[in-house]
């Protein structure tokens, strides 16, 4: 009985309602898909970086890495021969103990690709001890890729490569091919061609693999290694783990393996977290249009809901049936929205890929790895919350009485009534929103290794933000209503009063498009207010702090400052160039502190007080921050390192030295930009007091007010060139500009898959503007009829459905950017700060508000189009006559 | 030329259900004389309410010719038939059918307002005076919910006569009524039109009510199967 009501009552609704039902699945679709697009791309990334891991690190269980350091002597290795002795798992006196060095390193392909694609893809390097290392990792070779004889790869400059990048590049065993490692371009030959299995696959393919004393020389890091792995039995790692971290120098780690995919996990986080958030905006807003869909296909069907009770059928049962459509629409919706996730996660995956690459790891991120945990889940999601967002309305049909379900409007008296009501709460929720908004983030453990920390009260403040903003909204409908009703009626005559007043009577339809809209213009102008903001930021920032006329970095660094080092002998070369001023030679690298990620800059604090400029976060001069770290041996620290790590100005901050924990005093914290692991700046002679690394990573060089940039760079490139040291050194010059440009460039394309989520989260509220418009013309197909027979014309019908479909633009543009100025002001005073740690100050982007104000307009006037034509042709009499 | 309020030539009004035609009115041929109170008889389903409707130029006929004080709306476009219904006709609807969202005054100014001839002021105060003989003076700024079926009836009465039309379309004005209100209904519809000399066309089935008529014309399926000699128009009560 039940399924022949289904298909009858619901089921041929919706076929006879194409254009709403299609409209409905589009809205759940994108939501859906955004939603599944967004996790797989991070999905695939986080899956990418532990496969790589995991392939690398093969069969270690235990490791030792730099902590504190760019890399350790080898010599190390002598001081292990104890676990030699160590007696086997099972008691035997042969020790199952084994240890190999690693280097690892990157360079960069430096052209094309087979194809003639330009491209600088960033390549993993590995030298490891090719006698020993195939009891730790796992070599498959390719068909025709096995070495003739095994002895070749100790030849100089030969290595293995993994077989896609030999695809990429159009590599075969014996070919030469070109990198750029540090300021220099070198030479290798193929030795053999990994297959994809095993440690050949690592990186996506993109793999070097060679000798350790190759790589040492390839690299110029002769003795120095960045990794020991060990092979252990599990039961004596405890023990060995133990004696290990007493016999080393704190400047290193001993870890499993796994903590570094908790690392890049947890380093990972804040950026996935925000997108997963964003990602699913669309989906709230598609939530909206549910309930808007249902709750209009519930007020129109009120009449047959009062017959089919009348004739005996059970609160229950129209529970069902209206459970069953939206359980239908939110499968059909969540299908939809499936295939287009793996369709869009393909884009997503290039997007989320570059600004990884960009801001974090160097590592390329390709394929897509469709998980079916992740698509069980978006279904779940999908098809969950379409059915959560229909509860209410379904709740409303199975509730009312035969009687009243048959009196026409009684859903619209009952929202009159309840106005006042939702206010109230409505208010409340705002206060419990600005309550959440105060807290701090929440810190929770991720694995065995490290806590991470969550603006979770931010997000929760976010979703109170809009649900205030959405109970308030029939309150705000009332009292905008009439006054639009009155001003239109004096510029656009009254068929645009009638349009105001016919919104007004239809109350809670009109409440539900507008707060679709609404929500969809919030995230709009909070993401364009915070990307707006943020890029203001960065501006000002970038023009006050980066003024090096020009900016010298090794060929193959790469923007996550991981990669290359220059040699500093060229800072003298350069500093004697006419019209150079000053030289900073800056060093950088990744460290570890307390279980984190982050960095350690050494510069030249003279240079950068008598040229540069920090803006410390509470306004104390550089200059004068700078006299007090030189008198007291200190550091400065960011704002982000300050915030993730609650280090403040005058607290002392220890660091694991080769000679052992030393504190240093922190004598500033700045504001800075660069990376959301924060930096820890030291001077660069308190640096070589404790540690053995005197290069650089990059060169501020300043110049002469006289000098011109471009003059200097040329008589750079070829005083380099004619020195017999540094003929060989090729470097990147930017200038000052360039390097700015750089700055937003990279800028833009981090935020770029975020305008696209606002964009798509805009399409979803669009789509239930029409929706909503197909809605209110399907519900006043009597008044239409009315009108006609009143002498109202088609042009006039017309022209009120346009103004109707207007004025939902104008209440959705007004609530929308009121919800959305308080949600920019959330996301950058709290959840950006807590996330990133980053201070942004709030610029407001009127030129992209006066637009988007616009375009909201023009579409939802648009969209008004088709339901406009529709009201004009209602037959009058037929309507009026079925009423 | 004799002059009529309203005239139509062989009318026939065909609707197509799919393959399925069906002919709601067939070969209808009258006349109704300005000033003249016309009763329309016949059973539900008869083809009262079409005719009124291609009377009242909201439809269109499939054949023949409709007269409206000598003008052929056959030849008038969508515009014509607009202005047409603007100022020469008047609606009254068993079921009222006033707009909820809108107060008795503003639905009385509707057809005025719809029109865009006069200026508030004008507006305001004929729909004051309307209302004032219609007896709904006191419920000016109530919403149609508020009021009893006899009340709104009479603001639908008051709405149908603002713009000055010449020809009050009725259709079953009482049906909803019970039979006081009824009574007080169709007296007032009387008294008004005759006052102003309009011309009134009236669906019912109701014997009582189409006493109030100068003359009644009966449909049975589609035909006008009677049409009583006009009679001289009454003008007392």
């Amino acid at each position: 009985m039940l399924t022949k009501l289904f298909l009858r009552f619901i089921v041929r609704d919706l076929w006879r309602n194409k254009i709403r039902t299609g409209l409905t699945l589009l809205g759940i679709g994108l939501g859906v898909a955004i939603l599944l697009a967004i996790n797989l791309a991070n999905h695939t990334a986080l899956s990418t970086f532990q496969d790589s891991i995991d392939r690398v690190s093969g069969k270690t269980n235990l490791e030792v890495r730099p902590k504190t350091v760019a890399d350790m002597d080898e010599a190390l290795l002598q001081e292990l021969t104890w676990l030699w002795t160590l007696p086997g798992e099972n008691g035997e006196n042969i020790s199952e103990a084994h240890y190999t060095p690693v280097l690892e390193e990157t360079a960069v392909w430096p052209g094309q690709d087979k194809d003639k694609n330009q491209t600088h893809e960033v390549i993993q390097v590995m030298g490891v001890d090719m006698l020993a290392d195939t009891a730790f990792r796992s070599y498959d070779w390719q068909a025709d890729g096995k070495p003739d004889s095994f002895l070749t790869v100790f030849e100089a400059d030969h290595a293995y490569i993994g077989e896609a990048m030999a695809n990429r590049y159009g590599l075969e065993s014996g070919s030469t091919f070109e990198l750029f490692v540090n300021d220099r371009k070198v030479k290798l030959t193929v030795s053999g061609l990994l297959s994809g299995n095993g440690i050949g696959g690592a990186y996506g393919g993109s793999l070097v693999l060679m000798d350790l004393s190759t790589a040492q020389d390839t690299f110029n890091r002769a003795g120095r290694i960045t990794r020991i792995d060990f092979k252990v039995p599990e039961k004596q790692i405890p023990t060995i783990m133990d004696r290990l971290t007493t016999q080393l120098p704190d400047t290193l780690a001993v870890q499993r393996p796994a903590r570094r995919g908790a690392q890049v996990n947890k380093m990972l986080s804040a950026y996935q977290q925000n997108l997963t958030t964003l990602s699913f905006i669309s989906l709230l807003v598609g939530m909206f249009l549910i309930y808007n869909t249902m709750s209009i296909s519930v007020i129109r069907r009120r009449p047959e809901v009062g017959i089919l009770r009348a004739l005996g059928i059970s609160t229950r049962s129209v529970f069902l049936l209206f459970l069953f459509e939206a359980g239908l629409l939110g499968i059909l919706g969540t299908l939809i929205g499936m295939v287009g996730g793996v369709v869009l996660a393909k884009g997503a995956v290039k997007a989320v890929s570059t600004t990884i690459q960009a801001l974090y790891v160097a590592q390329p991120v390709s394929g897509l790895n469709v998980d079916p945990t992740l698509m069980g889940l978006a279904f779940i999601f999908g098809v969950g919350l379409t059915i959560v967002a229909a509860l209410v309305p379904i709740w409303e049909a199975a509730a009312v009485s035969p009687a009243e379900a048959a009196r026409r409007a009684s859903y619209e008296s009952k929202m009159q009534h309840l106005s006042k009501k939702l206010l109230w709460i409505g208010l409340g929720v705002g206060v419990l929103a600005y309550i959440a908004s105060l807290q701090p983030p929440v810190e929770f453990t991720m694995g065995d290794y490290s806590s991470n920390q969550m603006p979770l009260f931010g997000y929760l403040s976010a979703l109170l933000i809009i649900l205030a903003g959405t109970l308030v909204i029939p309150s705000v409908l009332q009292v905008l209503l009439p006054l639009l009703a009155n001003l239109l009626k004096r510029t656009l005559g009254h068929e645009a009063r009638l349009s105001a007043l016919s919104l007004q009577g239809a109350i809670g339809r009109t409440s539900v498009a507008v707060a679709s809209l609404m929500i969809g213009i919030a995230m709009m102008v909070s993401l364009a207010m915070m990307i707006g903001s943020f890029r203001e930021t960065v501006v000002s920032w970038v023009n006050d702090t980066l003024r090096a006329d020009l900016w010298i970095e090794p060929i193959s660094r790469t923007n996550n400052k991981q990669t290359g080092r220059l040699d500093l002998s060229i800072a003298k070369v350069i500093a004697e160039v006419p019209g150079v001023a000053a030289v900073d030679p800056f060093l950088e690298f990744p460290i570890e502190f307390e279980g984190d990620r982050a960095n350690l800059g050494v510069g030249n604090f003279d240079v950068i007080a008598n040229f540069g400029n920090l803006q410390f976060i509470d306004g104390e001069a550089t200059t004068d921050v700078f006299d007090r770290v030189k008198t007291q041996r200190g550091l400065v620290v960011t704002e982000s390192f300050a915030l993730k790590h609650h280090v403040n100005k005058g607290d002392t901050l220890t660091l694991d030295t080769p000679s052992g924990p030393v504190g240093f005093p922190v004598g500033g914290v700045y504001y800075d930009y660069s990376s959301e692991l924060g930096y820890i700046v030291m001077p660069r002679p308190l640096y070589l007091e404790y540690f053995d690394d005197n290069s650089a990573s990059n060169l501020a060089v300043f110049l002469t007010p006289q000098a011109n940039s471009q003059t200097v760079r040329r008589t750079i490139f070829e005083r380099l060139k004619n020195n017999e040291n540094s003929k060989d050194v090729l470097l990147n010059i930017q200038t000052n500009r360039e390097l700015k440009k750089e700055v937003m460039v990279i800028f833009d394309n981090t935020f770029a898959i975020t305008y696209a989520l606002h964009a798509i989260a805009i399409v979803v509220a669009m789509l239930a503007v029409m929706n909503s418009l197909f809605a209110l013309v399907m519900e006043s197909r009597r008044e239409f009829g009315i009108l006609k027979y009143l002498g109202a014309g088609h042009q006039q019908i017309k022209r009120m459905v346009m103004v109707q479909a207007g004025m939902l633009g104008l209440l959705g543009n007004i609530t929308g950017m009121t919800i959305g100025f308080l949600l920019a002001l959330l996301l950058i005073y709290v959840i950006n700060r807590q996330s990133f740690g980053w201070t942004i100050q709030l610029f407001m982007p009127w030129g992209f508000l006066i637009q988007s104000f616009i375009l909201v307009m023009a579409t939802a006037i648009l969209s008004g189009l088709i339901p406009a034509r529709l009201a004009a042709r209602i037959p009058a009499p037929e309507v009026v006559r079925a009423e | 030329m004799t002059s009529h309020a309203i005239a139509l030539e062989n009318v026939c009004k065909i609707y197509a259900d799919g393959d399925r035609k069906v002919e709601a009115l067939s070969d209808i041929s009258l006349s109704v004389s300005p000033g003249e109170f016309v009763a329309l008889m016949g059973p539900s389903g008869c083809g009262k309410s079409t005719l009124l409707n291609l009377i009242g130029a909201i439809d269109r006929p499939t054949s023949g010719k409709i007269l409206i004080e000598n003008t052929d709306t056959s030849i008038l476009d969508d515009t014509g038939l607009t202005k047409l219904r603007q100022t020469k006709m008047g609606y009254v609807f068993q079921f009222f059918n006033l707009l909820t969202t809108l107060t008795v005054k503003e639905n009385v100014a509707l057809p005025l307002e719809l029109a865009g001839q006069m200026t508030e002021e004008e507006m305001h105060i004929r729909v004051s005076n309307l209302l004032n003989q219609v007896g709904m003076d006191h419920r000016l700024d109530f919403y149609p919910a508020n009021l009893s079926g006899g009340e709104m009836q009479r603001v639908a009465i008051a709405r149908a006569l603002v713009n000055k039309p010449d020809i009050i379309l009725a259709d079953e004005p009482t049906g909803n009524l019970d039979t006081e209100n009824g009574q007080h209904v169709l007296e007032l519809l009387q008294r008004l039109t005759q006052e102003n000399g309009q011309t009134v066309l009236m669906a019912t089935h109701s014997l009582e009510a189409a006493q109030y008529a100068h003359r009644t014309l009966t449909i049975r399926d589609g035909k006008l199967v009677d049409n009583q000699t006009p009679s001289p128009v009454e003008t007392g009560a």
